[in-house]
């Protein structure tokens, strides 16, 4: 009973039905808003999705447990056995013929065991790995996210040089944000693409300092940390009748020619802040813009909040602080500021682990063209010996290649000594 | 009103052909029990699927047309990929009560969609000129006509080699890739299968990846470069989609033919004569020549197939137009960005058609690369095609490009409202909570304005 169940739970026909419902889960879920979050929302919350989830995994992991299992083992070799092989033959029995046998298949690259009256001869027996090594990756990633979805911690937080993050007597203070910012951008119609390649974040605790950046995340005390996002912060001096409020300003104006809006309720005011180019190139019907990212010109444009009229404009450069006489403002100095992602997570290590072995495993499973299990099988009764062979792949050649061999051992022993028919099971 | 027996008569002769292949299968041929459940079933499907198409006034609440296009999908791939299963599995020879089971469902499934839409446009012809009974019976007489041909051909159908070229695995797979592209009633859905199955798959890998990127920490983003970002854009781009669109409905005849080719020859070594050697030889290569003809004919089916949905050669998109009217006591047409038929965010055109009269005025809107949205009119102030050639008009999609159809002019999406040279014409509208909100009588007077000026363009 027990052997049926895990019979049925590790058959690819499973895998194929687990698959199937979960594509028909998504298919479902095509009929609402958002196809793609219902359908994650269903396999990673809701009993039916876990278990058709699990299940899956279950079924992977004994698949491949069955595989190995049915590959390493070495069943007593009998007719049946033998019978039951893609194809086999009887040949009459000389003094010699075990001996010829065995020498010709380990000829031909075979690893040869006699035992008795029977001969197991085997080659690429350990072909099954390829395929193990992909499922244990897929298991291992698929287990790993299933565990993520339930136990991530994450959030994001905008920092700026010398704010703090992490959890109070583990605190850590951002250092510096640097970013290869180009002195010189030129912005040509669409074709120029606005693109950091490093953008980075120095992180300091009180016995070590890292470095994050928005590559692969940093791991600092259990919790992992990442760029998210990166911009220009720029001080605003708000003169209102309770005094002065210094306020820092987290803009998105990156990249060069993108907009955006400050809304400064308690002055009644919006502000529209842009960068503003150096230099403007025009040749022929193509214009461009230069940009010095490095010293940054902002253009800011402020209006009134409730009768969305213009009362000011102006153009402020990177180098100093600039104020207006019309206006109830004034701005310091740009700095940057930088969006770190803190992720608690304890299954990431094992996704990327299993992303890796599944990647590795694939890789591997090119081999399988030429690196598959070959098996021929022979035993004696009486006066008979009966041979069968299986190769995993391409049959049709190995059948072929049986034919050849068997005739090429008849043909040695001399004209009265031919082979039966050889029965072929695929026929 | 000969459209209706032209419609009927069409759906019912493409059931026929389909039904005319399983009829001339030898077991179904050979069992009188067989054949007539077989053909129970398709009258059964012809019988309720045109009386729910019909009686339009009771169903419609219930099932709307995307849901029958829907299972209409479904049935088509089951009996597409049921085939592929039979010739894997190889099952036991089943008892005769399940196959005629089977057998009744299949026909049943071969012919109920196209009936009931048959039924459905039947009725409105009969509707829309007052002739309902005038309609139903050309209606009628036009699936009898349709049908009519399997019963006078049957006998010259019984001479092909049914027997030595199909078996029921290759049958299934070869009626699934014909229904695939016969399947529907061009009048109401035009798309097959194909279409709806791509953009879908588009929207599972991207959406896929991304959620990956994200479980990974190493999200995408806009200007910062992140590692393996270009591989993740790569494999969400439209490519891996129509790969695995290509996948679907090439997996099932190359595993047939995989299994046909790679059976192993004839034992021939211990045969006395070298002409029975030969004999037997070529009657086994004729047999597998025989048993390829019907899944080389799938493999044709379906190139075709890839080829009449564009997907293979025409890299724009354009989503075909939907329908918009003025919101309840109003007089403007409201558009969220955000709404089951999907997010501005993905930064696709949309088309919309509003009926004005007999009239359709079909326009874009699109999120453009700045973050703001632009609508105008799906027509150019410049080109106009030809009458004969109304599928060249408008617009289409190209990564960041809209394209004129006509003159295939690239036009940087950033532009569109502005008017001027190749551009669409724009149309008035403002944006209210995350809506675009557009004023009907400002979308006439844009589209009446459009139709008054004379085309500089050739009108080819």
């Amino acid at each position: 009973m027990r052997s049926v169940t895990v019979k049925y739970l590790s058959s690819w026909w499973t895998t194929a039905g687990l698959v199937l419902a979960c594509a028909a889960a998504y298919i479902v879920c095509l009929f609402g808003a958002s196809p793609y979050a219902d359908w994650t929302g269903f396999l990673f919350h809701r009993p039916a999705g876990l278990f058709l989830y699990c299940a899956l995994i279950l079924n992977l992991l004994l698949a491949s447990l069955r595989i190995a299992s049915a590959k390493l083992s070495r069943p007593a070799i009998t007719l049946a056995v033998i019978q039951a092989m893609d194809v086999h033959t009887t040949l009459p029995v000389n003094p010699d013929v075990m001996n010829t046998l065995t020498a010709s298949l380990t000829q031909k690259g075979f690893i040869v065991a006699q035992k008795g009256l029977s001969v197991r001869a085997t080659m690429n027996h350990y072909s099954f790995l390829p395929g193990t090594v992909l499922r244990l990756g897929i298991v291992v990633l698929l287990a790993a996210v299933l565990l993520s979805v339930h136990t991530r911690k994450s959030a994001e937080t905008i920092l700026h040089e010398g704010d703090a993050i992490g959890p109070p007597g583990k605190e850590l203070t951002l250092k510096s944000i640097t970013a290869d910012l180009p002195t010189k951008f030129l912005q040509v119609g669409e074709e120029s693409t606005f693109r950091l390649n490093s953008v980075q974040a120095v992180l300091q605790s009180a016995d070590s300092t890292e470095t994050v950046t928005a590559g692969f995340p940093v791991r600092i005390s259990r919790t992992y940390y990442r760029v998210t996002h990166f911009g220009f912060t720029l001080p605003v001096l708000l003169t209102n009748r309770s005094g002065v409020l210094q306020k820092n300003l987290d803009l998105d104006i990156l990249p060069p020619g993108t907009t955006d809006s400050v809304d400064l309720q308690s002055q009644d005011l919006i502000m529209t802040i842009s960068l503003q180019p150096e230099r403007t190139v025009t040749k022929g019907l193509i214009k461009g813009r230069e940009y010095d990212l490095k010293n940054p010109s902002f253009h800011i444009v402020v209006q009134k909040r409730a009768a969305k009229e213009k009362i000011g404009e102006l153009n402020i450069s990177g180098a100093a602080p600039a104020s207006t006489s019309d206006l109830p403002l004034s701005f310091g100095r740009h700095a940057f500021y930088a969006k770190i992602q803190s992720t608690s997570d304890p299954a990431l290590p094992f996704m990327y682990a299993g992303a890796f072995v599944s990647l590795f495993g694939m890789l591997l499973m090119c081999s399988r063209f030429f690196w598959y299990g070959k098996e021929l099988l022979a035993v004696r009764e009486n006066d008979t010996l009966h041979v069968g062979y299986r190769e995993e792949f391409f049959k049709k050649w190995g059948i072929q290649k049986f034919y050849d061999w068997t005739t090429a051992l008849s043909e040695a022993r001399g004209s009265d000594d031919t082979a039966d028919h050889p029965s072929n099971s695929s026929l | 009103m000969p459209d209706a027996f032209v419609i009927a008569f069409r759906e019912a002769a493409q059931c026929s052909a389909l039904l005319g292949l399983l009829l001339m299968f030898p077991p179904v041929r050979e069992n009188r029990f067989y054949f007539r459940t077989l053909l129970l079933g398709v009258f059964f499907a012809a019988v309720a699927g045109f009386a729910l198409g019909y009686t339009t006034h009771i169903t419609k609440d219930l099932v709307a047309l995307e849901t029958w296009t829907f299972w209409r999908y479904v049935a088509e791939a089951t009996i597409f990929y049921a085939g592929m299963v039979i010739f894997i599995a190889k099952p036991e020879p089943i008892s005769p009560p399940p196959a005629a089971a089977g057998l009744f469902l299949l026909g049943l499934t071969i012919f109920f969609f196209e009936a009931r839409a048959v039924g459905f446009l039947i009725q409105d012809m009969g509707a829309m000129k007052e002739q309902s009974a005038r309609a139903l019976v050309y209606g009628v007489a036009g699936l009898i006509a349709g049908f009519s041909p399997l019963a006078l051909l049957g006998r010259y159908l019984r001479n092909i080699p049914f027997d030595k070229t199909f078996t029921l695995a290759s049958l299934l797979t070869t009626i699934g890739a014909l229904q695939f592209g016969m399947g529907g009633v061009g009048e109401l859905e035009k798309e097959n299968i194909l279409a709806p199955l791509q953009r879908n798959l588009i929207d599972l890998v991207s959406s896929g990846i991304a959620s990956f990127q994200s479980l990974l920490l190493i999200s995408d983003h806009s200007f910062i470069g992140v590692p393996l970002a270009d591989l993740a854009r790569y494999i969400a781009s439209d490519r891996t989609a129509l790969a695995l669109t290509l996948a679907f409905i090439m997996i099932p005849p190359l595993i047939m033919l995989a299994g046909i080719f790679s059976r192993p020859d004839p034992a021939v070594h211990t045969l006395p004569a070298g002409a029975q050697k030969r004999s037997t030889v070529a009657f086994f290569r004729k047999e597998i020549i025989s048993q390829t003809a019907p899944v080389m004919t799938t493999f044709v089916v379906l190139v075709v197939l890839l080829h009449a949905v564009n997907i293979s050669l025409n890299p724009l998109y354009e989503p075909p137009p939907l329908p918009v009217r003025e919101t309840e006591n109003t007089d403007s047409l409201r558009i969220p960005l955000s709404d089951k038929a999907g997010s501005f965010e993905d930064r696709k055109i949309r088309k919309f058609v509003y009926y004005y009269g007999t009239k359709q005025i079909i326009f874009i809107a699109m999120l453009k690369p700045d973050g703001s949205v632009g609508v105008a009119l799906d027509e150019c102030e410049i080109c106009r095609p030809a009458d004969w050639n109304t599928d060249a008009k408008g617009y289409a999609q190209k990564g960041e490009h809209l394209i004129c159809k006509y003159c295939m002019t690239p036009i940087a999406a950033a532009t569109l409202n502005s008017p001027g040279g190749c551009n669409p014409v724009p149309v008035p509208f403002k944006m209210e909570d995350s809506t675009i909100t557009i004023k009907s009588e400002d979308l006439i007077g844009t589209f009446k304005k459009l139709q008054e000026l004379e085309k500089k363009g050739t009108h080819l």
